[in-house]
């Protein structure tokens, strides 16, 4: 089994200025598993690997992991994610080269493998070169939230994206961006999409400290220095939504986007299912917890019943 | 179930981006830099025939750099709210003593060097610091605009390879960037230059270290046309002195000064080619026969110090410059220019009556890998003063070459850290110091 080296790093700078967060960094050896997928309906037969974590992996089809989409097939990195008793963001980056880039998309699955986020290519942030760093493209899913249990995360990139080109900055453009002068008039450079690059991965906590509601929750705190490692799985973790329905939180927190997701989501499906009622009560309860929108969710879920 | 979960996605994507849109106020760090170390092949210490300051570098800049500089540039947008965000933006620069002559020793002293201006014989001393920038912005205010008022650079128009700046009107003021209007964009900017010519402003009652300074207020007018091969920038800038009673009764100079520049600019092979005309009167002349294009009162250029009366200056310029590929592996960077100044001094020692200066700098590159590439850097330099000054040293003709590593393939992909070396020859070359090698690093970020 071939596998790839994964380096941690120290988290940069920005990343703190950014988020005020907490980085762990650490060092792992990943496996890539070779065991073809033939459809991206069947995530359970994903052969899933630990989660990287904060640290950086090359993509290559050599590991014969595909998807299957309608218009082509896909390669696809699965990762198996431990437990993150702490909210955190997850940040995916696509490093490219001079002339191509690897343009993804992301799944984020819950321990039932039912997809709980999804984030195409428009979602991905271009950043240009600068420094050291290579064009990039860039996901922030900030304050992902706590994960309980375990969770799934799935890169790949479709068909369409792989056909499709990003717009690279001009060196000389970004010279002088920088050094406030004024940009030649250089084109943009167009990247191919390739099905083979560079990845990093970069998590980091939104918690100084594990919070207090943390040691009272159904998982393990995460021990520095491994925040990648794999944690030992919770008991049979609790929908976040009938958590929320249920429990009162120590304190008021504005819930995580993936909770947020979840309780929408949960409205909608008890709409669809005629349980306006539970429907109702779930969306009276998610505003009093900070999810404002609840409301119009279950107004819009109202609306669009057949 | 698609739909909600299409619904959840939307959401999920709005969400992020929402809390994106927090992120992105972070402080973003950016920045220019150059050091090294050289040496003279004869002994001594490395010489440059060209700085970073008002002398540039007309036969290149490679290898050709004799003095530690750096920007550190910061910026923070600090509000974003309903289609107005504010930023603010700060720019600390240092760097060793230039000569503000053609010719220059390394500046690049001691470890300890410290930041003293008045020192720069000492090795210990000679560093210069200074906030180049600190300003505000405020878009969404004045239509697609940019508002500010602070201390910046502007939007300086540059020769890369020769260090030349032939627009920079920076500076205090205050302005705007980028107003749609017709076709184009517009902008504006109110700056001021101050200059001593030593008449103090005899403000009764008024006492003040800066009192004999006199301002030049600067009205810069640009207009950006959109063009079917690139674009055209017309650019006007006016200056007009202001002086108290007493500096008016002194005669202090008070001509009012023009600088007028017509540019075109487009891509090209791969790269870009600029070519631009330029225009200066007065106090502004200085810019088109040198370097740093509309940001002096350079009353100098048109004051006649032996009889004390203020005379007329004009210069025009035109240049052309750019990168172009040459296939996958060779780029090159060019330049060239042709000036001449006129000014009515009767002065047979005044350098700049009747001055014609014209050069032409190739830097050819070929890039082994995305990496590692070898420079080559050819310049030629003709300063023709006027003919009463006799037999004067004319040209200067450089070569480098260079060995360099660099964060990219790309003719401007920093850092860039280099091994070069230098050969001078013509009638302003030394024979003792026409041989220079060493090492620097360039880096922006």
């Amino acid at each position: 089994m071939p596998s790839v080296k994964l380096t941690g790093s120290a988290v940069t700078l920005a990343a703190i200025i950014l988020a005020g967060c907490q980085y762990l960094p650490h060092e792992v050896e990943v496996p890539v598993q070779e065991q073809p997928l033939q459809t991206i309906a069947k995530p359970a037969e994903l052969p899933f690997s630990d989660f990287p974590g904060d640290g950086e992996t090359r993509w290559s089809t050599e590991s014969g992991v595909q998807m299957s989409f309608s218009g082509g097939n896909s390669p696809v990195l699965a990762y198996r994610m431990p437990a993150q008793p702490t909210r955190f963001n997850l940040i995916l980056t696509s490093l490219g080269t001079e002339n191509t880039i690897f343009a993804p998309s992301v799944r984020l699955l819950d321990a039932n493998h039912q997809v709980m986020a999804e984030f195409s290519l428009d979602d991905f942030e271009y950043l240009p070169a600068r420094l050291i760093y290579p064009d990039r493209l860039q996901l922030k899913i900030n304050d992902v939230g706590r994960f309980y249990g375990h969770h799934y995360l799935m890169v790949f990139s479709p068909p369409e994206q792989q056909a499709g080109t990003t717009a690279f900055r001009d060196p000389a453009v970004s010279y002088a961006l920088a050094t406030n002068r004024e940009p030649p008039p250089v084109e943009d450079i167009q990247a191919r999409h390739v099905t083979q690059g560079r990845l990093r991965f970069d998590l980091a906590s939104l918690d100084p400290v594990a919070p207090a509601s943390a040691a009272t929750s159904p998982a393990h705190q995460a021990q520095p220095e491994s925040v990648a490692e794999p944690v030992q799985e919770a008991n049979s973790p609790q929908p976040v939504s009938e958590q929320l329905a249920s429990e009162q939180p120590a304190d008021q927190e504005t819930p995580a986007i993936v909770e947020k997701l979840q309780v929408l989501d949960t409205i909608r499906e008890h709409v669809a299912a005629g349980r306006i009622e539970e429907a109702l009560d779930l969306s009276e309860k998610a505003q009093a917890q900070g999810i404002p929108e609840a409301r119009a969710v279950f107004v819009e879920a109202l609306r669009s019943r057949p | 179930m698609l739909r909600t979960r299409r619904l959840a996605t939307q959401m999920a994507t709005a969400l992020s981006l929402t809390t994106l849109t927090a992120a992105a106020s972070a402080v973003e760090f950016h920045g220019y830099a150059r050091a090294g170390i050289g040496q003279n092949v004869d002994g001594g210490q490395q010489v440059c025939y060209g700085t970073g300051g008002v002398a540039a570098h007309y036969v290149g800049r490679l290898g050709d750099e004799c003095d530690m500089y750096a920007e550190l540039s910061f910026s923070d947008e600090v509000f974003a709210q309903d289609g107005k965000s504010f930023k603010i933006f700060s720019t600390i620069a240092y760097g060793t003593y230039e000569s503000g002559g053609s010719v220059q020793f390394n500046s690049q002293g001691n470890s300890f060097q410290a930041q003293k201006d008045d020192d720069s014989d000492n090795p210990f001393g000679g560093g210069r610091l200074a906030v180049r920038e600190i300003y505000a912005t405020a878009s969404g205010i004045l239509g697609d605009s940019t508002l500010w008022i602070g201390k910046r650079f502007g939007q300086r128009k540059d020769i890369h390879i020769m260090d030349l700046f032939y627009i920079m009107n920076s500076g205090y003021g205050a302005g705007f960037d980028g107003l749609t209007v017709g076709p184009g964009k517009f902008s504006f900017q109110w700056t001021q230059s101050a200059s001593d010519e030593g008449f103090d402003s005899g403000l009764d009652g008024v006492d003040g270290t800066n009192g004999s300074w006199e301002r030049l207020n600067k009205l810069d007018f640009r207009y950006n046309l959109p063009v079917a091969t690139g674009s055209v920038d017309m650019i006007a800038i006016i200056g007009q002195p202001t002086l108290t009673d007493d500096q008016e009764d002194a005669n202090a100079f008070n001509k009012t000064g023009y600088l007028l520049t017509l540019e075109h600019s487009m891509p090209f092979m791969g790269g870009f080619n600029k070519f631009a005309v330029q225009y200066g009167t007065n106090s502004l002349t200085d810019g088109v026969i040198g370097n740093f294009g509309g940001i002096n009162h350079a009353f100098w250029f048109a004051k006649d110090f032996t009889n004390g009366t203020n005379e007329s200056a004009s210069a025009w310029r035109i240049l052309n410059h750019g990168v172009a590929k040459f296939g996958q592996k060779i780029e090159l960077g060019y330049a060239i220019t042709y000036a001449e100044s006129d000014i009515d001094i009767d002065d047979a020692n005044d350098p700049w009556r009747d001055y014609t200066r014209y050069n032409v700098v190739l830097r050819p590159t070929y890039k082994w890998d995305n990496f590692n590439k070898t420079l080559l850097e050819l310049g030629y330099d003709v300063n023709e003063p006027n003919d009463d000054l006799g037999d004067v040293d004319e040209t200067l003709t450089k070569v480098t070459l260079a060995q360099a590593v660099g964060a990219g393939p790309g003719f401007f992909a920093r850092p860039e850290l280099r091994l070069f070396v230098s050969y001078y020859d013509g009638e302003r070359a030394n024979r003792d110091a026409n041989l220079m090698f060493g090492a620097q690093m360039e880096a922006w970020w």
